[in-house]
C-alpha cells in the first residue's frame, strides 16, 4: 500500500530583487493583482484631489487615466508610486503597499527635470540601478550590460555619450522607458508623456509602450487623447476627482460617461457608425487645480 | 625662470599660502559642483555670514583664551545652519534659496545683535571672516586637510546618490533611496567647507571659489565626473597663479586669486561659444 504524503505547496513568490540581504524591499504576491486600488482618497494639505477610487489591474495590463484638467490623475500617479500617502484606502503592487517596492518606475512630466545636468544618456539610464547597486559600490559589468541593452531597446545606443540635453522630445520619452528598463521596473507610471509630442513621435512613444506588454509591464499613463486611450489601452478609468468610469474602452467610452465626466467641453455628434466626439482639451471641466 | 619659481618658496607663509590656497581651490570646486548644478550659489555667502551668533557665543564664552576655538563654535553653527535649511526646504513648499534666505537673515540679525553687547569683538570677527591665504598657519592646515580630506571621502563614496537626488529626487524616492539623508549630507558637507575655506582664506576667496571653477568646468565638460575633476584642478591652478602674481606684483592675494579665476571662466566661455557656434554650422 502506497501511503500518499499529503503536502503543502507554498505559494510561488517572485522577488522584486535578487541581491543577497536586501529584505527591506517586498516580495511579490504572485497571486495577487499587479495594482489594487481600494476606496483611495488623496490630496495635498488636507483638501482631497480624488476621491474614493478603487480598481485592480492584471500584471501587464495598460491602463489610460483619462479626464478633464484637474481631474486628479497625477495625484493618482503619485499615489500609485508612494509619493503621495493616501488620506483613505489602499495602494496594493503585487499585493503590498508601493513605499516597498523599487519596480515601480515613474515618469514625471518632461519639464520637471533640469536638461542641462552635465550627463550622458548612459548616465542617466545607469539612474534607476542605483539601488541594485547598492551604497559604497561602483557599476559592475552586469550593470553597463543592462543600461546597453536598455539603450538598445529604445533605439537610442548610438547617442549613449552625448549629453541629455541634445535630445528631442521624443527621444527624452524613450529615454524615460530605458530607465525604467534598466531598473527592472514592473509598473511603470507615466505622466502625460505625449505632451508636447508631434502625431509621428506620439506613434513612435506608444509602440514602445506596446512593446512592454511583451515583458510582461504593467503600464498607467494619463493623457487628454481619448482616441489613443481608445486604441492603444486596454482599460480606461475616466477621472473627475472620482471614479467616472472604468473598464474596457467600449465600456467606458460612451456618450453618457464622457458627457458627464467633460460636461460642455465634450461636443458628441452621431455618426452612422457610432458617435464622433469632439474634446476640447484646453478646456478646464474639473473644479481642482492640476496637481 | 627656475629661480621665478623658487623664490617665493623661500618663504614658509608662501608655502603655507600654496597649500592652502590648493586645497581650498580642490575643496571649493568639487564641492561647488552641486552647488552650481542645484542653483543654490547663494548657500556660500548665506552659511558664511549665519556662523556669526556662533561666533559671538564662542566668543563670550571662551573670553580671554585660545581663539582658534572659534573654529569648533563657527563649525557646529554652520552644521546645524545647514540642516535648518534642509529642513525648512523639505517641510515647507519653499524652494531652497528661500529657505537658505530665511535662514541667512535670521541668524545673521541674531549675530549683529549678539555682538552689539560684547565690546572688542568685531577685531576678531573680522579676522575670522576675513581670513588671509598668506597668514595661514600650520594649525589652520593641519584642519584643513583633516576635514577637507573626509568632505572629499564622502563625495566620493555617496557620489551616485548625491548625483541622483541633486539631478532627480523624484526618482530617489520610487527607488526607495534614503533621499533626505543625502540631502541633509550634501548640506552638512557644504557648510564644513564653506567654514573650513572661510577661516583659511576669507569670505571673498572662498565665494569665488565654490562658484567660478566649477561654473568654468561646466562649460567645458559634458560629464558630472570630468566636471569634477577639471573644476578641481582649475581651482588648484588659480591658487598657485594668483599667489605668484601676488608675490611678484604685490596684488592682494586673495583679489589675485580670484581674478585668474575668473579669467579663466571668461577664456571658457569664449572657446565653449565658438564651439557651440561651429557645432550648429556643422549641422546647418
Amino acid at each position: 500500500m502506497i501511503h500518499q504524503k499529503s503536502t503543502v505547496i507554498p505559494k510561488r513568490r517572485n522577488f522584486s530583487l535578487t541581491k543577497k540581504g536586501r529584505s527591506d524591499q517586498a516580495i511579490h504576491d504572485v497571486d495577487a493583482a499587479a495594482v489594487a486600488v481600494r476606496g483611495l482618497s488623496a490630496g495635498y494639505a488636507g483638501q482631497p484631489a480624488i476621491v474614493n477610487i478603487s480598481f485592480e489591474l492584471g500584471r501587464g495590463e495598460r491602463l489610460a487615466v483619462v479626464g478633464p484638467n484637474g481631474a486628479g490623475k497625477s495625484t493618482l500617479l503619485k499615489a500609485l508610486a508612494g509619493l503621495l500617502d493616501p488620506m483613505k484606502g489602499k495602494v496594493l503592487i503585487h499585493g503590498h503597499g508601493p513605499c516597498r517596492h523599487i519596480c515601480i518606475a515613474y515618469v514625471p512630466q518632461k519639464n520637471t527635470l533640469d536638461w542641462r545636468f552635465p550627463i550622458t544618456l548612459a548616465d542617466f539610464v545607469m539612474l534607476g540601478r542605483t539601488q541594485r547597486i547598492g551604497p559604497l559600490r561602483k557599476p559592475r559589468s552586469q550593470d553597463h550590460d543592462v543600461v546597453r541593452s536598455s539603450l538598445e531597446a529604445v533605439e537610442l545606443t548610438a547617442y549613449a555619450q552625448r549629453q541629455i540635453e541634445a535630445l528631442s522630445g521624443g527621444q527624452q520619452q524613450r529615454l524615460f522607458i530605458a530607465r525604467a528598463l534598466a531598473q527592472k521596473a514592473e509598473l511603470i507610471l507615466f505622466d502625460e508623456p505625449l505632451v508636447g509630442l508631434d502625431v509621428h513621435t506620439h506613434r513612435e512613444v506608444l509602440a514602445l509602450i506596446a512593446n512592454l506588454y511583451r515583458r510582461a509591464v504593467t503600464v498607467i499613463m494619463s493623457l487628454h487623447d481619448l482616441s489613443i486611450a481608445a486604441s492603444h489601452f486596454d482599460k480606461i478609468l475616466l477621472l473627475r476627482g472620482e471614479t467616472m468610469g472604468f473598464g474596457t474602452p467600449k465600456a467606458v467610452l460612451t456618450e453618457d460617461v464622457l458627457r458627464r465626466a467633460y460636461g460642455s467641453c465634450l461636443q458628441v455628434i452621431p455618426d452612422k457608425d457610432g458617435a464622433f466626439i469632439i474634446h476640447d482639451t484646453a478646456c478646464s471641466g474639473g473644479e481642482h487645480e492640476d496637481v | 625662470m627656475f629661480e621665478w619659481l623658487v623664490a617665493p618658496l623661500r618663504f614658509a607663509f608662501m608655502v603655507r599660502g600654496l597649500i592652502a590656497a590648493i586645497s581650498v581651490g580642490v575643496l571649493c570646486s568639487a564641492v561647488g559642483a552641486f552647488v552650481v548644478l542645484r542653483g543654490m550659489t547663494f548657500i556660500g555667502d548665506a552659511l558664511a555670514h549665519s556662523v556669526l551668533p556662533g561666533l559671538a557665543v564662542g566668543f563670550i564664552s571662551i573670553g580671554k583664551g585660545d581663539r582658534r576655538g572659534l573654529f569648533w563654535w563657527a563649525m557646529g553653527t554652520a552644521i546645524l545652519v545647514a540642516l535648518g535649511m534642509g529642513w525648512i526646504s523639505e517641510r515647507t513648499r519653499f524652494r531652497e534659496d528661500a529657505a537658505i534666505g530665511i535662514v541667512f537673515a535670521g541668524m545673521f540679525a541674531l549675530g549683529i545683535a549678539l555682538i552689539s553687547t560684547v565690546r572688542g569683538f568685531s577685531v576678531d570677527l573680522v579676522h575670522f571672516l576675513f581670513g588671509n591665504v598668506l597668514g595661514v598657519s600650520n594649525h589652520d592646515l593641519i584642519l584643513l586637510g583633516a576635514f577637507g580630506g573626509v568632505v572629499l571621502l564622502l563625495l566620493f563614496l555617496f557620489y551616485k546618490e548625491l548625483v541622483l537626488v541633486s539631478f532627480d529626487i523624484t526618482l530617489a524616492r520610487t527607488l526607495r533611496i534614503r533621499a533626505s539623508f543625502y540631502r541633509y549630507l550634501l548640506f552638512v558637507l557644504i557648510a564644513v567647507t564653506v567654514v573650513l575655506s572661510l577661516q583659511t582664506v576669507g569670505i571673498g576667496l572662498m565665494l569665488a571659489m565654490l562658484v567660478t571653477p566649477a561654473s568654468t568646468a561646466h562649460l567645458l565638460t559634458k560629464r558630472l565626473p570630468s566636471m569634477l575633476l577639471v573644476g578641481a584642478l582649475l581651482g588648484a591652478i588659480a591658487g598657485v597663479i594668483g599667489l605668484y602674481l601676488s608675490f611678484y606684483w604685490g596684488v592682494a592675494s586673495g583679489a589675485a586669486i580670484v581674478l585668474v579665476s575668473i579669467a579663466m571662466f571668461l577664456v571658457a566661455l569664449v572657446v565653449s561659444s565658438r564651439r557651440e557656434l561651429v557645432r550648429r554650422f556643422r549641422r546647418s
